[in-house]
């Protein structure tokens, strides 16, 4: 060592200084990583994901308050509904998906409704464009995340299964009165979304 | 006890029993009782605490407290969710699938409920008993939206729904203008033997007298007669 020893509280700051920036470092990699950690998937509108064995294909989301099921009948919510419109196939084998979901800023969850004609079957790399309904209260809309998990709901703590996260938002001012129509899933050409 | 010359062994342990055979005979214990002072006040503190328990009524049987009755169209929190009652219908017209073969009709009480869990809920069997009807099930079989015949066994957050929930019963036509709901709280817990959050039943609420009203919401009937 040469040179004057280094004073005790540039010693304490420093090493201050580098625990607090390491904790905002854990945080901004916390933040961006993937749901689920390494076998979680970030999904962007409108582009491919795959979280095995499903691959899926958001194009957006929009609100009515009025829906009408397979028969033409209106269905009445206290809240609204979210359409969200998607495709999808598996990679592998023809499978039912498993759950979607709807998650709002307060952490709420919100399953495809039962009220109406909801998943359809998926088959390897054959798309299928189709609309999922979720009934909300009308507080929920804004900011929401869309997940949707292969095969079933787990919590990332206890199965670390693979599924994938959308944010999407949805304003509360952009509410339409509707009715809108659930359209059948159709089967997509190759390369079409 | 005379103490002397050396002891033997065998006049040592015929002393104790000696001893201990003093001391468990009835005469026995009574005179260790009340040797000392300390001990002849704390048993007649004991004796005059039974006295006094004995004197104002403390021993006396109670009877159990009378139910408490809920009104029609009270919110009431069950735990899990809010359940506020409006009225019972009895029909076999109503269009589920899964009627007993014992059953002739089912009854349906009309009611909305609202949970606040993030998750959601499933509706639980513990929180509703009904009587009044000769039932094939004590728990409830069915839960469906008045709106449009769905399943409405699930409740999701803040989303208040209006639902009959369904009960399979014999010999329908002697069901009169009235049943009892009793409602009894759940809680959350975590069960001991799967180390999982799970409801159990807690403290009864209180009966609500469901008054009748065979007006059934033609979207829950099925269309052919």
């Amino acid at each position: 060592m040469t040179g004057r020893p280094v004073p005790r509280w540039a010693v304490t700051v420093t090493m201050l200084a580098v625990l607090v920036g390491a904790g905002l470092g854990v945080n901004a990699l916390d933040a961006n990583a993937p749901p689920n950690g390494p076998i979680g998937v970030r999904m962007t509108l409108g582009r491919d994901s795959v979280v095995h064995p499903l691959q899926v294909n958001v194009s957006g989301a929009r609100a009515y308050e009025t829906i009408l099921d397979e028969d033409e009948n209106p269905l009445e919510t206290v809240g609204v509904w979210v359409l969200v419109d998607l495709s999808y196939a598996t990679t592998d084998e023809p499978s039912l998906p498993g759950d979607f979901v709807l998650v709002d800023a307060r952490g709420r969850r919100y399953p495809t409704t039962g009220r109406a004609f909801g998943e359809w079957f998926a088959s390897p790399d054959l798309w299928h464009r189709g609309t999922l309904a979720f009934e909300v209260p009308l507080d929920a809309l804004g900011d929401l995340t869309f997940e949707a998990w292969p095969s079933g709901q787990g919590t990332a703590s206890d199965t670390p299964m693979p599924y994938a996260v959308l944010k999407l938002r949805v304003d509360p001012g952009a509410v339409e009165a509707g009715p809108a129509i659930l359209e059948e899933p159709e089967l997509l050409p190759a390369g079409e979304r | 006890m005379r103490c002397g010359a050396a002891t033997s062994a065998s006049a040592y342990s015929r002393r104790v029993a000696n001893d201990v055979g003093a001391l468990l005979s009835v005469p026995g214990i009574a005179r260790w009782v009340v040797r000392t002072w300390p001990r002849r006040i704390a048993i007649a503190m004991v004796a005059v605490l039974i006295l006094v328990i004995a004197a104002v009524g403390g021993f006396a049987r109670v009877a159990p407290e009378p139910a408490r009755q809920l009104a029609v169209g009270e919110a009431v929190d069950v735990g899990p969710y809010t359940v506020t009652v409006e009225s019972f219908f009895v029909s076999d017209q109503v269009d589920i699938y899964g009627i007993p073969d014992e059953a002739d009709a089912w009854v349906g009480v009309v009611m909305v409920l609202e949970t606040s869990e993030l998750e959601g809920i499933p509706t639980d069997y513990q929180n509703f008993r009904l009587s009044g009807a000769d039932l094939v099930e004590e728990r409830f079989q069915q839960v469906v939206l008045l709106a449009d015949d769905s399943r409405a066994n699930f409740l999701t957050a803040d989303l208040p729904v209006h639902v009959a929930m369904l009960w399979p019963v014999r010999d329908s036509g002697a069901i009169g203008d009235e049943v009892e709901l009793t409602l009894t709280e759940t809680y959350e817990d975590i069960s001991f033997l799967f180390q999982t959050p799970t409801w159990f039943a807690g403290d009864r609420i209180g009966v609500i007298a469901v008054p009748r009203d065979d007006e059934v919401p033609p979207a829950i009937l099925d269309e052919e007669p």
